[in-house]
């Protein structure tokens, strides 16, 4: 079976907002300060089941 | 059964990074899916070895339809050694469409990372997890 890869590089643009991505594209749909603000906003959209993350304000290294 | 998983690139901070060449992380970073009162919804996870348990965004929880403080309480440290707090429900959600069930944390403080964690209990006790960064896969096992 063939896996795709997500190149998610790009979300460093967003800075401290939770981002809803469409699930096949793994493209952000909506942006916004709340959870519930953004999942609302992407079914509208036509998103049945938008995948959340969030953009923290510096998108730098993780150490945990 | 057994599952892979590829490795997303992330953004990385151009003015914050020893490496001028790097343009972004690999991690082992996985899609799990919820089905709740209000809708069902996806959310990205950090496979986590160096944390005891599994943390998710309290934010998340609220729209699972959790009283998030009304769940057990844990007192947890990072690196910064910062004191910072979690309460544990019993969930279920689905990690490649398979039926995932575990105690987890949601934390009002974690706004400053961008998914949610998973660790040794909850996580690494259900599955064997090899990680291959230099196939930009993780492949997970069911104990």
């Amino acid at each position: 079976m063939k896996i795709k890869t997500y190149d998610q590089s790009g979300l460093g643009k967003y800075s401290n907002k939770w981002l809803a991505l469409d699930p096949s594209s793994m493209k952000v749909v909506v942006s916004g300060n709340k959870v519930a603000d953004v999942l609302n906003r992407a079914k509208k959209e036509g998103i049945e089941r938008p995948v959340l993350t969030r953009a923290p304000k510096n998108y730098g290294a993780y150490i945990l | 059964m057994t599952m892979n998983f590829r490795y997303r690139k992330f953004p990385v901070d151009q003015n914050n990074c020893p490496f001028p060449d790097k343009k972004s992380s690999l991690r082992p970073v996985i899609q799990i899916d919820f089905d709740s009162p209000n809708g069902g919804l996806s959310y990205l996870v950090l496979i986590d070895s160096g944390a005891d348990y599994c943390l998710f965004h309290a934010t998340i929880g609220e729209q699972l339809g959790l009283e998030i403080k009304k769940g057990t309480p844990l007192t947890f440290y990072g690196t910064s050694g910062e004191p910072q707090k979690a309460y544990f429900h019993n969930i279920t959600f689905k990690i490649g469409g398979h039926e995932h069930v575990a105690n987890v944390g949601f934390s009002y403080e974690m706004e400053k990372l961008a998914y949610g964690i998973l660790g040794q209990d909850g996580f690494f006790d259900q599955w064997v997890v090899k990680f291959e960064y230099h196939k930009e896969n993780v492949e997970l096992k069911k104990i």
